[in-house]
């Protein structure tokens, strides 16, 4: 006992109350003494005491009433012991009727007091630590009520709910502000899947997956959409979960947020900062931005990319003079058409698709600017600025007044112009007041060589279309003589392009060109064709004569490829056997598997197919040995050497000997001398090819050509005048 | 005698002293125990309240009698009794003791011949308590 317990002894006979007081204080209570009951309530009231013993029997208040009056004031609690005699049954009734906890009579065991009111006092303490606790809960569970309360309230001005889940048990609970925020009935029964009902069905996998990676340890944090009936609002959820000792979830405390006000303030915040309020095209902040990424990509990709920035001639006049609020319309009308005019459909430009996507923006003004990106040639800007241009051509209605306008547009390419956002579209800036100078509706590169680079191309480009339509091209075709029959069995067709001003143009100096804009698809279709009919017609005049067509890679990874050949073959009537394709080792070697199925589909066709300019590029034997070829054409690089030049000889063989060991045939080219074709021939080379029997000619001139034969024995061929000694000698 | 007399019970002490026979000795010595001294300083207080207080309830138990208050001689015979108890007087708290029951039963008629028995017995008991007092004190 920390403290003493302190009894209160009420009793008017002196030397009981001494005796008492000794007992009690040997077992280690303090005692406060009474001489009547009074005197008890008096000494109660003044001190506290925590048990207290009364004589039944006292003058004036006795024993019985002053229990009735403490136990009125001291509560159910106090420990009050009546004190009667040994055989006065009525009298320990009415202590217990008067509040009485338990009763002694008379003489009073001194000996046992103490342990009888240790017990008591037990009992005591016991019952006001029970009254306290239960008091103390009461006021914790008032304190709960109230935070609670508080909680809710709070969290409804915030519009923000909390969650519990239980996962053993399942069980989730939502606060009432998370039933509001959902729009879901106060009495649904809750699950997840109640829960994901709630969230919008674009955001049921973001959710998903944020609660998966969430029970694998992350934090939980989402924003996202839910659907309350036919609205769609914003929500932020936040979570802690718990894991229990094998790492899996027990359970989650969370929150959920209503921020709509927030997401929409935000969308409009970032419209007004990334976009322009007049014609709702992307701001300047927001060109940079693009632009900055954009080049990044394309320095990490090795790709290029042109701004092309638009300035309106004449914007200013217009303004003065209409005023303002015409200028904004016009502005507004000049914005809808370059959004409709450079969809991105409509800026593949050319024969090779790009999946560029243009960004037009207004930088202020009557300043426009587009961004493409991935661009493939510089010519390309050029095509969507000349199709810009194109678009500002039709009038403007102003004020029922018909506007004309152009624009003077500068362009920059990343990287030649510059590394950067800034430096670029400042280039552009400055290439727009070149194209100004240069006369307004005009368009300029940056870097002057660009420009007449891109002209130069777009022009040929030009020309090349102009080629085809005005039908510029022709065929040449160069003989191959079958050595076992001397004759003539064989053309390769060579494509011609005569320009009306400038004249016989060299196939190096357009094909290369052809393939990288893709024309050379059109112009490969239309060789394939007119060689095509050109055999099919010697062949209806009783030659049949078989015919090599050039396949350029480019034509050869075009998936119409086949379609094509067979078509074309239909249509003149040839029989494919009659048709001979020459690939290059460069087209063969780009995709092994595409490769060699073209390859099987155009040999089961019946065509042949042949390796032109074999021993420049790079095959591997084993990949060679795979490809179902029938003729190896030796360059013509390697023919040139012989027969002196040692190396050259040891290649031709080697070039033979492994196309004879591969079951190839082989046509050897630009064979210029008599002495070339005999090392050639003892080689045992199948068909010649060169300058020495042929150049390419018309095929107007090919029947003639036909009834020649040819013999390179030793004995017969001294001169170089081939043909027409050959002719002579052969044909008599 | 008075060194040696907080050791002593006081059933020694009436061992020694023949002629006290008022009072229950060994009823009072088991107060020793109550003692924080261990002595008998206790039993001696008891005895002086005793010699101090019953005198005077004594005398309202011969008033009662003599005015016939019935109420009066119950409660003061009853005190009576419970502090001669206390002092080891046995005998003169059973004679209380009758006292209190025929103020109870309001038998005045009773107790007024039984008076000078309590008397003879109550003037015996204080003597032997002031004898036994005055010999304890030391000396």
């Amino acid at each position: 006992m920390s403290q003493p317990v302190r009894v209160l002894v009420a009793d008017d006979e002196p030397t009981s109350r001494l005796l008492m007081q000794a007992a009690l204080r040997k077992a280690g209570f303090e005692v406060a003494l009474a001489v009547d009951g009074e005197d008890a309530l008096c000494q109660f009231r003044s001190n506290r005491c925590d048990i207290v013993i009364l004589d039944v029997e006292m003058p004036g208040l006795n024993g019985l009433e002053a229990c009735t009056a403490l136990r009125a004031e001291a509560g159910d609690e106090l420990p009050i012991v009546l004190v009667t005699r040994m055989d006065d049954i009525e009298s320990i009734e009415r202590a217990y009727e008067s509040g009485a906890t338990d009763f002694m009579s008379k003489p009073v065991n001194l000996s046992l007091i103490g342990h009888r009111l240790r017990y008591l006092f037990r009992g005591y303490r016991a019952l006001l630590d029970l009254h306290a606790a239960n008091a103390r809960n009461a006021e914790i569970m008032d304190a709960l009520r109230h935070s609670e309360q508080l909680m809710h309230q709070a969290q409804s001005v915030a519009r923000l709910g909390s969650w519990y889940l239980d996962v053993n048990s399942n069980m989730l609970t939502w606060s009432p502000e998370v039933y509001r925020i959902f729009g879901v009935p106060d009495d649904t029964p809750l699950t997840y899947d109640v829960f994901l009902s709630c969230v919008h069905p674009d955001d049921v996998g973001s959710v998903n997956q944020a609660w998966q990676e969430a029970r694998a340890g992350k934090p939980y944090r989402i924003e996202h959409r839910i659907c309350v009936g036919s609205q769609v609002r914003w929500v932020l959820e936040q979570a802690e979960l718990q894991f229990d000792d094998h790492g899996r979830v027990s359970r989650g405390v969370g929150t959920v947020q209503d921020i709509t006000e927030r997401k929409e303030a935000e969308t409009s915040i970032y419209r007004l900062a990334y976009f322009d309020s007049l014609t709702g095209l992307p701001n300047r902040a927001s060109f940079l931005d693009r632009l900055d990424r954009d080049v990044r990509r394309a320095m990490h990709h090795g790709e290029r990319l042109a701004v092309l920035f638009l300035d309106m001639d004449g914007f200013k006049n217009i303004n003065d003079t209409l005023g303002h609020v015409a200028g904004d319309s016009l502005l507004r009308e000049i914005a809808d058409r370059l959004r409709l005019g450079l969809r991105p459909s409509d800026v593949v430009a050319r024969g090779e698709l790009t999946d560029a996507e243009a960004e037009l923006a207004r930088l202020g003004g009557d300043e426009f600017t587009v961004l493409i990106p991935r661009l493939a040639h510089s010519e390309d800007a050029l095509v969507v600025a000349r199709r810009i241009r194109k678009l500002m051509h039709r009038p403007f209605k102003v004020n029922d007044r018909e506007v004309v306008l152009t624009a003077s547009i500068g362009i920059a390419v990343y990287p030649d112009d510059g590394a950067d956002a800034a430096a670029l579209l400042k280039h552009a800036d400055t290439a727009m007041y070149h194209a100004k100078d240069e006369g307004r509706d005009n368009c300029q590169f940056y870097s002057p060589a660009l420009t007449e680079q891109a002209m130069r191309r777009l022009n040929m480009e030009t020309s090349l279309r102009l080629a085809l339509e005005r039908e510029e091209f022709f065929l040449a075709y160069q003989p191959q003589l079958d050595i076992a029959t001397g004759c003539i069995h064989s053309v390769e067709a060579l494509i011609r392009w005569r320009h009306p001003e400038r004249g016989l143009i060299s196939p190096a100096a357009f094909i290369p060109f052809a393939e990288e804009n893709g024309l050379i698809v059109p112009i490969g279709e239309w060789v394939l064709r007119t060689a095509c009919q050109d055999a099919a017609r010697w062949q209806a005049s009783g030659s049949p004569l078989r015919v090599a067509v050039n396949l350029s890679p480019v034509q050869f990874r075009n998936p119409y490829l086949l379609g094509t050949i067979r078509q074309v073959l239909a249509e003149a009537g040839l029989a494919p056997e009659l048709l001979e394709l020459e690939v290059t080792e460069g087209a063969l070697m780009e995709d092994s598997d595409t490769t060699l199925a073209t390859l099987h589909a155009l040999r089961d066709e019946g065509m042949q197919i042949a390796l032109d300019d074999f021993g420049t590029g790079h095959s591997s034997l084993s990949y060679l040995k795979r490809l179902p070829l029938n003729k190896l054409k030796v360059d013509q690089s390697f023919v040139r050497g012989l027969p002196d030049d040692k190396d050259s000889l040891a290649i031709v063989k080697a070039i033979v000997s492994l196309a004879k060991n591969l079951g190839f045939s082989v046509t050897p080219e630009g064979v210029e001398t008599l002495e070339q074709a005999r090392v050639l021939q003892q080689l045992a080379c199948e068909t010649l090819q060169g300058y020495y029997f042929s150049k390419p000619i018309p095929g107007s001139e090919i029947p003639a050509i036909l009834d020649r034969r040819w013999s390179i024995g030793k004995s017969v061929m001294a001169s170089r005048r081939v043909s027409e000694m050959a002719k002579r000698m052969v044909g008599s | 005698v008075a060194g040696r007399l907080g050791n002593e019970s006081v059933a020694e002490m009436g061992i020694r002293e023949q002629r006290i026979s008022a009072l229950d000795m060994q009823f009072l010595d088991q107060f020793r125990e109550l003692d924080s001294s261990g002595g008998l300083s206790l039993v001696k207080r008891i005895m002086q309240v005793y010699l101090d207080t019953s005198g005077e309830i004594v005398l309202q138990v011969e008033q009662a009698v003599s005015a016939e208050d019935a109420e009066m001689l119950r409660r003061a015979a009853h005190s009576l009794k419970s502090s001669s108890a206390n002092v080891g007087a046995a005998r003169l708290s059973e004679l209380f003791h009758r006292l209190e029951m025929m103020g109870r039963e309001r038998e005045l008629d009773k107790a007024r011949p039984f008076l000078a028995t309590v008397r003879q017995a109550y003037s015996d008991v204080t003597d032997e308590i002031r004898a036994l007092l005055v010999a304890e004190v030391p000396s």
